[in-house]
């Protein structure tokens, strides 16, 4: 047991209940190792590179760090596509330098979560290299292979999520494979039991090496309809820029993913997790009815968290929204546990997404103190905003694909600004693969450090005191009535309550409760209001935390 | 619009005055044409590509093969994604190939020369990168909004209908700019234009008639049978379980052809368009020339159809000897085909191209694998120009050039990349042309790189061995064709082809004002006898190349030997010849 406040027992147990569960409201934060920090040169953030900041992760008061793929990949979609599970990629490093990432970060008392991109593989992966050869292959079954109908067409209907049809015709078999993704990333076949061990052998070889969990990219990707039949079309056409732009979301997607059979599979994960004292599950929830499938994902002997696109897609978050996406993914005690994310590599920056154009202190804090963990995503920290960047430097192939109606996911990876006086913020002596946005030199650690008040001041004094606070890890959660625009609900864990408000709005608002209902002010968190008799005075992007009994 | 069916124009045409031997001399019929791949001929200025300056060095070369003109392969701006055939500008040229003033210098040495030029254009698509395309995708009500076309996704988001494109996947792609689909028979960085609405027709004629009055002679018009498509976006249906008897490119198990393409190629909406085409050629004096490249269909069939006297096409360039099965009893069945459907029409003869596998190793495989490459393609050389329709010889055709063998890494066409190794493409047929034997890139760059390598096997045939060589096939072909440019019933006699009783011999004749050339090819690698039978010739022509050893029995025709007869034919005869 792991007692809050106190120096932390770097072990990489994960317990299951209680303030056990460092999993449980932990902040993860979230590496983008291509754009962390490089230290070879090349322009791609290395392995080292995390390594040599590791300080500073653990300053930032979070609990794990969740790095995005690093394995050997020919990096098409930038890692997302696998050709070797069990190998650094030569770009980022060497295993041995992994393995001293993994020994340094427990040392510091924070885990490491490994990406796991389990849906597909690179078309360079050995097994598809052999599947696609020939329909008699040894590995002939392992991804999902049709032969076209009689018109020559596409089995069915399905499409990608970067565009087209999810099927892409194979000359060497004359038959068509199943990809959600680029074509250049196969589907695995999960029907096929053969492809279930070698994917549970991938995870266990690195929980032996010590890693203290997995996110799992798109983890209801991972079984299709055998059948194969077509999905329906979406009766309720999504309106807006952000849907119509791919054809993708006119279809209801329950024959290409979702399946089942995703549930059981991710319990045959959850045992393997178990057999080395419970190692976490951070799952990955697409878009369409992600509150349903959280229910049913995080449900126990499932997944330990899971993240959907409620908020990353958003351009709007308000309190109403907040809590009605928190009733609809469930936070009472048997309820599973979600996983709150405002920004990563795949979405455009709040600070820019939200419109408000300035650090979200108040929401960040809020999201950091639901019922739930938090992703923190690589900058957030300094309140960076969404980079420019013109076409002709866009890489990513969605991007490219859909350019100019949706820009892709370049604007969200530019490289971290660590000095403000230095050639590309310091990221590194060579020409970055994507460039320092100018408008993030001013935002540089370096900068920020030296500035009391600057937002990783802020980011920092707040994620160390909510970490002190266990009913803010590991507590039940429930919303109060107050009549405003403000967030304002109670933990409580062990007879410790402790009442939280939050103004999201541009306006200060009055809390208006019973004085025992609001409690005794806090202090140490940073925020700045006004308790005065029944009531709390809280400007905007300010918070409100008192104890109550 | 009348929609009227094919068979329908078909008896139109039909009904039209059969053409009679010998009555129509345009240049054009029967002519002999030299086809030009930029990208590979010849690159003067060492950057790895093919250029027109690199053309204008060589023009003696192309005027001494007595070749009566020949054909630019594109060289438009582009960014080269199908290597020119995706254009960006129909009025310049493409800084990799030079510029508007090489191309004009290149027209005045040809001219001088009495070699007509014809450019390839490209009707029916242009680059994605077309100011033209970058307009009209912006949203659905800019002025350009229509002329490409465009279609809604079906109600679950994919594409309108079945079609495939040819070169793999769906012929739609969706465009995030109009949340539409467009419609592309090819790659689709090569969006079809919409040429049934007629501001868009009117901008590429003018495009056209640029050059035109620049003074070229004529055009390749690329893939004429996409210039429209079905308006109602109907499906193809797939084809009969007995299977096409359409060669389609792509390798056998292209998806592609899987289906009848009832809606997506040579649709009725295209013959209004034609006719169009051909009355921009018609104000200039000579007439301008349109050579239609006719694919993925029964191109024998159709061509009376796309060359109905005066109103479509001059002539058409068909894919069927292309992709006739290498054997004596399909081969004459096709020129039997081909003879029988045209009326009124014509056809160009092609046995490779930048696009084919060569022919002497697509048709001759059986002679090269006996050592008889230079005689198989000395053969199909002859073959090329003695039946009715005159040819266009590709560049290294007249060297014999053997298909090389390429690698997976070799590869730079997209076609082939996509279908491999179903398919490897079609870059076999543009490796780089061998000028010479020594010295590094076979003469055809000064620079170290050129864009694709030259074929090892085709050293030893480079230009300057087979120059001083008497038996080479470069000395054949300037012979031959310079002993068939005053031959008349080769260039516009009547044709009649016999049938296949006398096999492995091919044998057809050639006639017109009372006199008759009978012309003979042994289409195997044995010597073989042509009986003279109850049939008596009072000549045996001594053409370049051709067997003149006669017996009381017959002809000898040593291993794909070829040989011409010829005799007087009486006003009777006449008449009973087609």
């Amino acid at each position: 047991m792991q007692p809050i406040g106190e120096k932390r027992n770097p072990t990489t147990d994960a317990g299951v209940n209680g303030d056990d569960a460092w999993w449980q409201g932990a902040v993860i934060y979230h590496i983008y190792p291509r754009s962390f920090l490089d230290t070879t040169g090349n322009g791609v953030g290395d392995i080292s590179g995390i390594r040599q900041r590791l300080d500073y992760i653990a300053s930032l008061g979070v609990d794990a760090v969740w790095i995005s793929p690093f394995v050997e990949s020919p990096m098409l979609d930038f890692g997302y596509d696998v050709s070797n599970y069990l190998n650094v990629d030569p770009l980022f490093g060497t295993m041995a330098e992994f393995t001293s990432l993994v020994a340094e970060a427990h040392d510091r008392g924070l885990k490491v979560l490994m990406d796991q991109v389990l849906s597909h593989t690179s078309d360079q992966h050995p097994w598809f290299l052999d599947s696609r050869s020939s329909r008699n292959s040894e590995k002939a079954d392992w991804y999902v292979w049709c032969d076209p109908k009689p018109d020559g067409s596409p089995p069915n209907n399905w499409l990608s999520v970067f565009g087209g049809s999810s099927w892409q015709w194979e000359p060497r078999r004359s038959q068509y494979y199943l990809h959600n993704f680029l074509r250049q990333q196969p589907d695995l076949n999960f029907h096929n039991p053969d492809v279930q061990e070698a994917i549970l052998g991938v995870c266990q070889h690195w929980l032996e090496i010590g890693v203290d969990g997995f996110r799992l990219d798109v983890c209801a990707f991972y079984f299709h309809d055998q059948e194969l039949r077509n999905n329906p079309a979406n009766p309720k056409r999504p309106q807006g820029s952000h849907f119509l732009f791919n054809p993708y979301s006119l279809q209801l997607h329950i024959r290409d993913i979702g399946q089942p059979e995703n549930l059981e599979f991710l319990e045959s994960m959850r045992e393997l997790c178990m057999s080395f004292g419970d190692r976490v599950l951070l799952g990955e929830l697409h878009e369409s009815e992600g509150e349903a499938l959280h229910r049913q994902y995080t449900a126990p002997s499932r997944l330990h968290l899971a993240y959907g696109y409620w908020l990353l897609g958003a351009d709007r978050i308000d309190a109403e929204e907040l809590v009605s996406t928190a009733k609809a993914l469930g936070h009472t005690l048997d309820d599973g546990w979600p996983c709150w994310a405002l920004d990563n590599h795949d979405f455009t920056r709040s600070f820019t997404r939200l419109g408000r154009n300035k650090p979200l202190l108040a929401l960040n804090a809020a999201l950091a103190t639901m019922r739930g963990a938090t992703c923190l995503y690589q900058g957030a920290e300094l309140g960076l905003s969404q980079a420019d960047i013109p076409f002709e430097k866009l890489v990513d192939p969605y991007g490219r694909e859909f350019y100019p109606a949706y820009l892709g996911r370049d604007g969200a990876r530019t490289p971290m600004p660590w000095k403000t006086s230095e050639d590309h913020c310091g990221f590194s002596s060579g020409e970055p693969w994507l460039p320092v946005p100018e408008n993030h030199r001013s935002l540089s650690v370096d900068q920020q450090e030296a500035m009391p008040g600057s937002t990783l001041h802020r980011m920092r004094q707040f994620l160390n005191w909510r970490r002190s606070i266990a009913p803010l890890r590991h507590g039940d959660m429930a919303f109060v009535e107050h009549g405003t625009p403000l967030l304002v609900f109670k933990r409580s864990f062990k007879g410790e309550n402790i009442v939280c408000a939050f103004n999201l709005t541009d306006d200060e608002h009055e809390l208006k409760l019973e004085d025992a209902a609001l409690g005794a002010p806090m202090t140490g968190h940073g925020f700045t209001t006004f308790r005065k008799d029944g009531c709390v005075e809280i400007p905007p992007d300010e918070a409100y935390f008192g104890v109550v009994q | 619009m009348t929609r009227l069916n094919r068979e329908a124009l078909i008896a139109r045409a039909i009904l039209q005055s059969p053409m009679q031997p010998l009555s129509r001399t345009d240049w054009w019929r029967g002519c002999a044409l030299y086809q030009v791949y930029v990208r590979s001929f010849r690159d003067s200025n060492g950057d790895g590509i093919g250029d027109l300056r690199g053309v204008i060095e060589k023009i003696d070369y192309i005027a001494d093969l007595n070749v009566d003109g020949f054909w630019l392969s594109p060289f438009y701006p582009s960014p080269q994604k199908d290597f020119g055939y995706d254009v960006t500008d129909f009025r310049s040229v493409d800084p990799r190939h030079g510029t508007l003033g090489d191309f004009i210098e290149l027209l005045e040495l040809a001219h001088e020369r009495e070699l007509k030029v014809l450019v390839d254009f490209v009707p029916g698509h242009t680059s994605d990168e077309h100011p033209w395309f970058e307009e009209s995708r912006q949203d659905t009500t800019n002025p350009k909004a229509d002329w490409y076309v465009w279609a809604e996704a079906a109600k679950d988001g994919s594409p309108p209908n079945n079609w495939l494109s040819s070169f793999g996947g769906s012929a739609w792609t969706w465009d995030p700019h109009r949340s539409q689909y467009y419609y592309h028979p090819f790659l689709p960085c090569q969006p079809a234009l919409n040429l049934r609405n007629p501001e868009a027709l009117d901008a590429l004629i003018s495009e056209l008639r640029f050059w035109f009055d620049l003074g070229v002679d004529g055009v390749r018009l690329d893939a004429v049978q996409c210039l429209a498509c079905d308006p109602d976006f109907r499906h193809n249906p797939p084809i009969s379980s007995a299977g096409s008897n359409i060669l389609i490119g792509g390798g056998p198990n292209n998806p592609f052809g899987r289906q009848s393409h009832l809606f997506d190629r040579d649709v009725p909406e295209a013959l209004d368009i034609i006719q169009k085409l051909r009355s921009a050629a018609v104000g200039y004096d000579p007439e301008r020339v349109l050579i239609g490249e006719l694919a993925d269909v029964d191109s024998s069939r159709l061509s009376e159809k796309y060359t109905i006297d005066g109103q479509g096409f001059h002539a058409v360039y068909d894919f069927d000897l292309i992709n006739t099965e290498p054997a004596v009893d399909a081969l004459v069945e096709l020129l039997d085909h081909r003879s029988a459907f045209l009326r009124t029409g014509w056809l160009m003869n092609v046995f490779s191209n930048h696009d084919s596998t060569r022919s002497v190793s697509n048709l001759t495989e059986f002679a090269v694998k006996e050592g008889l490459r230079r005689e198989a393609a000395k053969l199909l050389v002859f073959m090329q120009f003695t039946l009715k329709g005159g040819g266009i010889l590709y560049q290294g055709e007249e060297l014999g050039l053997p298909h090389p063998k390429l690698k997976r890494e070799d590869l730079r066409d997209p076609w082939g990349i996509n279908l491999w190794p179903d398919f490897d493409g079609r870059d076999g047929a543009r490796t780089l042309m061998p000028w010479q034997s020594e010295g590094r890139h076979g003469g055809f760059t000064d620079g170290d790189e050129p864009w694709i390598n030259l074929a090892d096997t085709h050293k030893a045939l480079a230009v300057d061995l087979q120059t001083v060589d008497q038996e080479s096939n470069l000395n054949f072909v300037r012979a031959f064709l310079d002993w068939r440019r005053h031959q008349k019933l080769l260039t516009l006699g009547g044709e009649r082809v016999r049938d296949a009783g006398l096999k492995p011999l091919i044998v057809w004749d050639r006639y017109g004002r009372g006199r008759m050339m009978t012309c003979v090819a042994n289409f195997s690698a044995e010597p073989r006898l042509f009986p003279f039978g109850e049939e008596v010739w009072d000549e045996v022509v001594d053409a370049p190349g051709t067997t003149v050893r006669r017996t009381d029995k017959g002809l000898e025709l040593p291993a794909l030997g070829f040989a011409i007869l010829a005799r007087d034919i009486d006003t009777n005869t006449a008449k009973q010849l087609p």
